[in-house]
């Protein structure tokens, strides 16, 4: 059985569509998050599910049950914001006590369950604090805490790290992702960052104006995004424009904006247009004199320009009668980051499993 | 630092017009005041010294402190019946749109717009023994004699409330509108029913607007003076329409100084109180 399941919900606002009418289904003890732009319609999502606006039409179901006209305190689910939404003028542990009071959990279940909420979230020293007196990071796990002690149907969390600082971010990515499988609990995470998406989830539904672009594994959505939105939105890649040719050997090639690739579509219809992709880790920049043949289609290309970004460097190169791409190479301690410098000129391999053709 | 300091100072010299105004309007006749009211009025010759005798009188005449009171008890009931008017109209500002919002605030603020003798007059055509409410009702056979809506409390009460009334949703708006909904639909997702999540989060979270808005109330309530005049007939006596008497009729500025800084006291240590317990709240 589902958690949490959207069927054909769409949301209007007059004559702006917020969302535009999504399939989605979080399965019991999965991690979803909804990945997109700022104001493709997540957040509208999710209160959707959390009960707080009304789908215009579709069907919506948490934990297996029609929520039409259920209000939201009488939804199992449990809410997290950005902006944490302590309760102000309660204690941590008032505040997590608040869910559970509503629930007429006797005192005595009461405490050992705020214990235990407090120990899960790595707070049991911080219980008689008032919210002003944490800091984000410790806001966010109360919240957290708060909203996991009801023991909902499903965790929905907007943007939850969105106020916190890059280390802390990452920090509570992990802290969450473990948290979620120790608890199985089903969860409904919405971020515009694909870093966390990708780290997290058991399944990424990519969104664009009010609609589902993709949904997959993380590996599915960067390896194999199926429209040029998703593959643009998610990473950062080359996409060109290729066309089917016929070598002098009779053999077909793969000739994208001038770069001469191995022919790895099935077909060899000359006439059809199609997108190429090209993962910019996957290139790879070699010596001009190296001798290394790991394939025909030799390119050569000019550096244009080199960043340093201290785990990668990335670069910029122009393909000699060909485009412009991005590559990076990883920071390993033995390369000599000094390998080119502004205007070389260096060989470029490209296996044949870093093109990706995009469908459609 | 020290630059930025040094231009605040610099800045301070624009406040002098203020402080001059602030000098001449209210500390200097602050002191007339207290230096009037330790003087001695008798048989219409006013002698200026050191005498308790108009701060005994109050204590003693019997009516003077029994008004006073009945002043103290007819503002609490000013402030409480804006409060219970006033919280509804706040919370409905908040939720509804821009537009509404505005008409709204026009609506609460508009009495303050009238003249006091217009209102007041409007409140006769309305309220008196053949004003509106009475002549309908009596058309209609629902009573046989006039009901008393005005020349008692209930009238001096209504008038007040309703242009006071502006001053209580204001702050009572202000305090709402920086709640971040959010904080509620936590409440309310936790699995507080409206009610609850009002008892729990709204309320508790609007208390400052709340006391800044009985306060200000209360303050006010304490010295109004033409309403019940008006509305009050000569039923309602209030301290400062006892000011005025003593004042305009017996010519007896000492006395009149004396009550006038006791009603002062009494604001002052509602002032202290407030923002006492507004501290006690905000440690919380
Ligand atoms: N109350 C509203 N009235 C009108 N339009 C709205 C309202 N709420 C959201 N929208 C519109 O719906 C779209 C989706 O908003 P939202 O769900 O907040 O996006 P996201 O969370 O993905 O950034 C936006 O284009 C926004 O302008
Ligand atoms: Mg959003």
């Amino acid at each position: 059985m589902s958690s949490v399941e959207l069927k054909s919900i769409v949301k209007k606002y007059g004559a702006v569509t917020a969302v535009a009418s999504i399939d989605l289904s979080v399965e019991s003890g999965e991690f979803v998050t909804l990945l997109g732009p700022s104001g493709c319609g997540k957040t509208t999502t999710l209160r959707m599910v959390a009960g707080f606006i009304r789908p215009t039409s579709g069907q919506l179901y948490v934990g297996g049950s029609n929520m039409d006209g259920v209000p939201p305190h009488k939804r199992k689910v449990g809410l997290v914001f950005q902006n944490y939404a302590l309760f102000p003028h309660m204690s941590v542990q008032k505040n997590i006590e608040f869910g559970l009071k509503m629930q007429n959990t006797p005192f005595e279940e009461r405490k050992d369950k705020i214990i235990d909420a407090l120990d899960l979230v790595k707070l049991r020293h911080l219980e008689h604090r008032m919210p002003s007196e944490l800091s984000g990071g410790q806001q966010q796990r109360v919240a957290l805490a708060r909203a996991l002690v009801i023991r909902p149907d499903v965790l929905l969390l907007d943007e939850p790290f969105g106020a916190l600082d890059k280390q802390l971010r990452d920090h509570m990515r992990i802290e969450l992702r473990e948290l979620q499988q120790k608890l199985k609990i089903s969860t409904l995470f919405v971020t515009h960052d694909q870093d966390e998406a990708l780290s997290m989830s058991d399944r990424i539904v990519v969104m664009s104006e009010g609609q589902v672009s993709q949904i997959g594994s993380p590996v599915e959505i960067y390896e194999k995004p199926k429209t040029r939105f998703v593959t643009d939105f998610i990473g950062r890649s080359n996409i060109l424009s290729g066309k089917i040719e016929t070598e002098k050997s009779n053999k077909t090639c793969l000739n994208a904006e001038g770069l001469k690739l191995p022919n790895v579509s099935k077909t060899s219809h000359k006439s059809e247009s199609i997108l190429v992709m090209i993962r910019p880790e996957c290139v790879l920049l070699k010596k001009p004199n190296s001798k290394n043949k790991i394939t025909n289609y030799k390119n050569t290309a000019k550096i244009l320009s080199i960043i340093y970004l201290g785990s990668i460097i990335q670069y910029k190169i122009k393909v000699n009668n060909g485009p412009a791409l991005i590559v990076t190479e990883s920071n390993v301690g033995y390369s000599d980051p000094k390998k080119f410098s502004l205007g070389d000129t260096a060989e470029i391999i490209i296996p044949e499993n870093a093109i990706y053709l995009i469908p459609g | 630092m020290s630059l930025n300091s040094d231009q605040n100072y610099g800045a301070l010299w624009l406040l002098t017009p203020t402080v001059l105004l602030y000098l001449a309007t209210f500390l200097f006749p602050l002191i007339l005041l207290g230096v009037l009211s330790f003087a001695k009025f008798e048989a219409s010759i006013t002698t200026l010294g050191f005498y308790f005798d108009n701060y005994i009188k109050i204590f003693s005449d019997g009516i003077t402190l029994k008004i006073f009171f009945q002043t103290v008890r007819l503002s609490i009931y000013i402030t409480f019946w804006c409060l219970i008017l006033g919280y509804p109209v706040a919370l409905l500002m908040r939720s509804c749109s821009p537009k509404i919002k505005m008409i709204l605030l026009f609506c609460v603020v508009s009495p303050l717009l009238t003249s006091i003798i217009v209102r007041n007059v409007a409140w006769l055509l309305i309220l008196g023994r053949s004003g509106m409410i009475n002549d309908t009702l009596i058309q209609w056979e629902l009573i046989s004699k006039p009901l008393p809506l005005m020349y008692n409390e209930f009238g001096v009460i209504l008038a007040v409330v309703h242009v006071y009334l502006s001053f209580m949703v204001l702050p009572l708006f202000g305090a709402l509108s920086s709640i971040n909904s959010s904080i509620e639909e936590a409440a309310s997702s936790l699995g507080a029913p409206f009610w609850r999540v009002f008892l729990s989060i709204t309320l508790p979270l609007s208390l400052p607007g709340i006391m800044a808005g009985c306060t200000l109330v209360f303050i006010l309530s304490m010295g109004v003076y033409l309403t019940p005049v008006i509305m009050g007939g000569n039923f309602i006596l209030t301290l400062p329409m006892l000011i005025t008497e003593s004042v305009r009729e017996q010519y007896d500025w000492p006395y009149a100084s004396a009550m006038a800084l006791m009603l002062l006291l009494a604001i002052g240590f509602m002032v202290v109180l407030s923002s006492g317990l507004q501290r006690l709240v905000s440690r919380r």
